[in-house]
């Protein structure tokens, strides 16, 4: 009987964007490649949060971000029979939601103008999560109304410790486009929060 | 000890944010702010904004639960869900049955299965307009044609559940499963090139492999 199972998978290596429960998860991944939904949908409980939160920041909208949140786990599911294993499951997941963000975004459909402009829609409602300091719901606010590049550079390299060597790949830009883009979200940002 | 004036500064502060400033650049930036209060006031405010973003948090969970729209796009697609029994130590007076099933399937299924992961799959299937039916493959509308035919047979494989020994109904799992994840396979590639005609081909013919397996497990004789 050929059952194509996710091969000898090697200990998930402790890094910057290694989440705790990553020990866990690797028996987790093997059954759900095997088709085990329960499997993956532990994996979706550990992992939502981180998807989340990178979707609601990047996108600014709070349904749109539900969406591409729902995106991307589908999309870890159809390609999870390509995960190796050679980095943690919260990385690999984390990297493929950038994808799914930047991809939609170049798709260029109709719900691209949903990205807001203005930063005020979904944190107008007033920490609607939990309570927060006034200084990052500002913040917060402000990297929400930053023009789309810049906001991507800068929730990329300043929130998720991304190089800029990586942000130049994954959004196919240059290197320098990324430094000069995080440049101009830090003149603004410090701008925004001075007012 | 080089002086920078003030534009110089301002364009650096970001490096001095980041500590990305050798030593000598670093320190005459130092000395500068030292001396001009307006300089002083970015880079502090740039500091600042360093701080809190590093307190932001990064995870946020949803306001709704999420999973059951997951759930019901990633169950929709698939032939084999949850888990089936594995099968016991084979009983004698069915041994023949669960034997022949699994002669007929697998042959079948690991053939195409090889043949399409490291061939091409066979284009025998490939007769459907191939363009129409992988649009509805992947945005898993609740299309007609291929992938609804496959549904369609599934249920009423299901139907006859009872009728099979557990043995037979875990060798078509197995096999229904092995194509599932082929399916999975191709369906990644496709992410990339969407547009590739061997992969869309290689697709509508995995789903005919997957109609084919149901067709002859809906006919199996009744065995229970
Ligand atoms: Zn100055």
């Amino acid at each position: 009987m050929v059952i194509p199972l996710g091969s000898n998978r090697r200990p998930a290596m402790a890094g910057p964007m290694t989440h705790h429960s990553d020990v866990d998860s690797a028996g987790l991944v093997d059954r759900a490649i095997a088709g085990d939904v329960d499997a993956f949908e532990a994996l979706y409980r550990q992992s939502v949060g981180r998807v989340h939160g990178l979707c609601l920041r990047m996108c600014g909208d709070r349904s749109l971000a539900e969406e591409l949140t729902q995106e991307a786990f589908v999309r870890a599911w159809q390609k999870l029979p390509s995960f190796r294993g050679d980095s943690a499951f919260s990385t690999w997941m984390h990297r493929l939601t950038v994808n799914v963000v930047l991809g939609h975004r170049r798709s260029a459909g109709r719900r691209q103008n949903r990205e807001t402009a203005a930063g005020e829609e979904w944190y107008s409602e007033g920490g609607a999560t939990q309570e927060r300091p006034g200084v990052s719901m500002d913040l917060e606010r402000a990297i929400a109304g930053l023009p789309k590049g810049a906001r991507t550079v800068f929730v990329l390299h300043d929130v998720e410790g991304y190089k800029h060597t990586e942000i130049a790949r994954v959004a196919g830009m240059a290197v320098g486009t990324s430094k000069a883009q995080l440049s101009r979200a830090r003149q603004l940002l410090r701008k925004a929060l001075a007012s | 000890m080089k002086t920078f004036d003030c534009d110089q500064v301002l364009s650096m502060i970001d490096d001095l944010v980041d500590e990305a400033l050798d030593e000598h650049d670093r320190t005459s930036a130092r000395s500068h702010l030292e001396a001009c209060p307006s300089c002083r006031a970015e880079f502090q405010a740039a500091t600042r904004l360093q701080a809190a973003t590093r307190s932001l948090p990064r995870s946020t969970e949803p306001e709704r639960d999420l999973w059951p729209g997951i759930a019901h796009r990633i169950e929709d697609r698939r032939v084999v869900r949850g888990e089936f029994e594995r099968p016991p130590a084979v009983r004698p007076r069915r041994w023949w049955m669960a034997a022949a099933a699994a002669a007929i399937l697998v042959v079948s299924v690991s053939l195409a299965y090889r043949a399409g992961l490291e061939r091409g799959w066979p284009q025998t299937a490939a007769t459907a307009p191939v363009e129409s039916f992988y649009v509805r493959a992947a945005y898993g509308g609740p299309g007609t044609g291929l992938e609804s035919a496959r549904d369609q047979l599934r249920s009423s494989l299901d139907d006859r559940r009872d009728e099979l020994s557990p043995e037979t109904w875990s060798v078509v799992m197995e096999n229904l499963l092995v194509i599932d994840n082929a399916i999975a396979r191709i369906e990644t590639a496709m992410a990339d090139n969407p547009n590739d005609g061997r992969l869309n081909r290689q697709l509508a013919t995995a789903y005919r492999q997957q109609i084919n397996l149901l067709q002859r497990a809906t006919r199996l004789p009744a065995e229970v």
